[in-house]
Formats: structure tokens, sequence, C-alpha cells
């Protein structure tokens, strides 16, 4: 069932991961996607011919890339219906260990990113009665060792997605956010690297600690995603939906 | 998923008949359970606070129609009053119903769908049971016994690939806020955020993604609030 049909739709983050599955599947409802990644590559290239939609490339941390993306897209599609703020920078450390350069950069792109994102889609939104979808983080909730400046950049966005949810839903603009629990993407290839095991180890790793024995599917997050945009449903407001196949209560 | 047959308690009208509609619009073969008479494919005359009719009622469907893969737990019963005006007997009444019917359902259905290591368990609770409420104090303690024993439930079941998972309605136009209620006065909808009541079909949608998409979902509630409780 297409749900989405000729909803426009602003993926940032989509180059790979669950950006890009989360993109192909709003492509299949029936959305027309405009797909934001850093840099437009050939690989950015490729998922817009895929799901016949455009790329629009853009630093989120620069205020005026931000403002020409999103005039781009609006004068290509001449809507917006929705954001799916995706995109996210990953970098664990000690807390005594960790760079302040990188520690702000998880911060600039996790959370600063979002807002610029935001700050300049929601008047767009405010016309056609838009969503908007946060990913944040289970560890933006429970907190992470080694996961600080990640874990707080996502506790951050749990709270814009609340504070925006209580100024827009008024307005009739309906914001959310997601909250994965851990889910089978190319980070997971990072971290077999940096465990120096392999992928397959890392999965099966992972998901002994998941109570329901595995690690989530970028399919799974890619419906949720899907569940929140449907048009039908215009009650959720404000919530973080998590996605964790069980995991509330963490572990030393 | 191969067997698309749901049980649905509270059935009969409102969110549970929302519920019903919506898996039957999508090819589910539905029983419902209720006190009334209910417009679903399967009907159990059954009041859900007694274990033994609820059980034989899952057992029939089994041997009848196949295996359940989804099972709602949504009979519920409300009223408003004050907390002194609660008797003993009305306080029971409310964990009864809730707790002692989301209780019933699940020893009835959980030992099947884990020994098939596949099944779909989801209670309707309430945001009141997360955030309260005035004049539903009884109310919300049974919605809040509801949201204790899911995630319970969730945590004892999931390695066996049955998921448990609640979804916590905000005001919802249903027959259980009369038409006199002071929740359909405009004073009160213009607290909700989105101002106006939450649709049974927006509950509908919801539980139908957890119960069939919402396959890495566990323990989570998800809240069709109009955004009462943030």
């Amino acid at each position: 069932m297409k749900r989405l049909v000729g909803k426009v739709v602003l993926v940032t983050g989509a180059r790979q991961g669950m950006g890009r599955t989360i993109s192909k599947r709003l492509a299949n409802e029936g959305a027309l996607l405009a797909i934001n990644d850093r840099n437009l590559d050939s690989e950015l290239e490729e998922l817009s011919k895929e799901i016949n939609g455009i790329t629009a490339p853009a630093d989120l941390s620069d205020f005026d890339a931000v403002a020409s993306m999103v005039e781009e897209v609006i004068s290509y599609y001449g809507r917006l219906d929705a954001v799916v703020a995706q995109h996210a920078y990953m970098s664990m450390a000690k807390f005594e260990d960790h760079l302040e350069e990188d520690w702000w950069r998880v911060i600039r792109t996790n959370l600063m990113g979002t807002y610029v994102v935001l700050r300049e889609t929601v008047p767009h939104l405010l016309k056609t009665q838009g969503k908007i979808v946060v990913t944040t983080s289970y560890w933006g909730l429970i907190g992470w060792p080694e996961a600080s400046a990640y874990a707080s950049s996502k506790a951050g966005l749990v709270s814009l997605v609340k504070s925006l949810a209580r100024e827009l839903a008024p307005q009739g603009v309906l914001v959310n956010g997601i909250a994965p629990g851990v889910v089978n993407t190319p980070q997971l290839a990072v971290d077999a690297k940096n465990l120096a095991v392999t992928l397959e180890d890392v999965v099966k790793l992972y998901g002994k600690d998941v109570p329901l024995g595995r690690v989530g599917t970028a399919d799974e997050i890619a419906a949720t995603v899907a569940f929140l945009l449907d048009p039908a449903q215009r009650a959720i407001v404000g919530q973080i939906i998590n996605v964790n196949g069980g995991e509330f209560r963490g572990r030393a | 998923m191969a067997n698309k047959i749901v049980l649905i308690t509270g059935a009969a009208s409102g969110i549970g008949a929302a519920i019903a509609t919506h898996f039957q619009n999508n090819g589910w073969q539905v029983a419902g359970l209720d006190l009334k008479d209910s417009n679903t494919e399967y009907f159990f005359k059954v009041d859900v606070s007694d274990f033994s009719r609820v059980n034989s009622a899952v057992e029939e469907i089994e041997a009848k129609i196949g295996p359940i893969t989804v099972a709602i737990s949504n009979a519920g019963h409300y009223e408003m009053k004050q907390i002194l005006e609660v008797s003993n007997e009305s306080l029971e009444k409310m964990l009864k119903v809730h707790l002692g019917g989301f209780r019933n359902v699940a020893l009835s259905i959980l030992p099947k769908m884990r020994q098939r290591k596949d099944g779909s368990l989801i209670c309707v609770t309430s945001e009141l049971g997360i955030g309260g409420g005035e004049l539903v104090s009884h109310y919300s303690a049974a919605k809040g016994t509801q949201i204790g024993l899911i995630r319970s439930l969730a945590a004892e079941y999931a390695s066996s690939n049955v998921r448990v998972n609640g979804i916590a309605p905000g005001p919802t136009d249903t027959p259980l806020i009369p038409l006199n209620s002071p929740e359909r006065s405009n004073e009160f909808l213009q607290t909700i955020p989105i101002k106006r009541l939450v649709k049974p079909e927006e509950i509908a949608q919801a539980t139908y993604f957890l119960a069939t998409e919402g396959t890495f979902f566990v323990g989570e509630i998800i809240s069709p609030n109009g955004g009462v409780i943030i």
C-alpha cells in the first residue's frame, strides 16, 4: 500500500546506512525524495536515480549552504511535506581522552546540524502541515560509557524534538523522534575493524546483548519512519519511539 | 506473517472495533472477545476478567481457525470519580478488567507463542497510566499496572522471539467518553496540542504497525496521545 504518494520528503544523511534504507522505503511508498549528504558523490547520485528523486548535498554546519539547498528542493518540487533528520557523526573515546575538537564535531554535526536543517525547513512545513522525524538514539536516553559526546548530542535531540513538538503542534506541524538500539549499518563494519574481528562476529556479539537476541535492521527503522509519516497518523506528537529490541535497562 | 489471525478483546466498540476493522481491511481473520456482540468474523461473548473463559476462547480459536499470531488486549472500563468516592469495589473492578484482563490474555496466548517462537502481544493501555490525571486515579493506577506487566513480559519472552508491547492512547473519540463529558468541551480540547480528540483509526494504525512491521519493538509503549504527554 503506497501511503506517501506525492509527499515531498527531505532525508539528511541519506548516502548510506539507515538514511539510505529510509529513502528507498519512502520512495517505495510513493514519496518524492530529496536526499542530502555532506558531499555529492556517485553513491548519492546513483541512489537518487534509483529512487527517482533529487540529490540535495550540503554541509549541515553551514547555514548558507543549507538555506540554498532547501531553496533548491523547494524550487524543484514546489513544496516540502516532511524532513527526516537522519545524519549523524559517531566518535567514541574515554571521556578524559576525547579530543575537545572531536567532541565538538559530534555535537556540531548531530545537534547543530539538525537545528540548522529545521530552522530552514520549518517555514515550509508550516505551509503543508508537515512532519519532522529526528533520529536520536537509545544512548541519548540512557547514556553510554565512552560515548559522552554522541550520547549528549542525541539527548539534545530528544529535547529539541519535545520542545519543537510543543511549539509546532498547535500550528499543525508534528515532530517526533526515533531512538534506535543497535542496528546493522556500515558503522558495524567500522566497529569490526576496530575490534579486529569479522563483521559477522560483531553482529553476533552485539546481538547477544539485545533481549530479542539480535541487532536491528535498517529496514525495521525505515518501516518506523514510514509509519510515522503515514498521513493517516496525526496523533503521535513529541514522542521518542524506541526501536531497540528491548534494550531499556543497559548493563555494566 | 503466514497466519493472519488476530485476537482482540473489547472488539465490539470504540478503539477495539477500529482495530478489528483495520486488521480486517488488511486481510486478517479477526476473533473478537467482548461482553457485547461484536461485529468481527469470529466472536466470543467473554468477560476478560474470567481466566477460564478467555483461555477456552483462545483454545477454540486455535482449534477452529489456526494459530493466533497477534493478540491485542484492549478491553477496558472507564469512569471519572474523585478519589474519595472510589470504593474498594470500583478499584477492584478496574484492576480486574485491566490488569486481570491483560494477564488472562497473556497467560492464555504466550505459552503458545513461545512454543512457536513467534508472536506479538499488544496491550492497549493509556497515557493516563504514564501521566496520571485528575478524577481518574483508579483508572490511571490500573493502566499503570499494565505498563509494568508489558515491560516485564517483554523481558521474559523476548528471547523466544515473542514481542510484547503497548499502545497508550490519549483522549480518544470513543463511547467511553460520553457526549456530555468535560473531555468533549471546547475548553478541554484547546488544552490538547492537536486541538482535538485522537481518532480510533489513529490508534488502530499504530497498533497494526506494531503488530506487523514493528519487529524490533520489545517492551515499547507507543503513545498516540495528541501531545498531552510528551
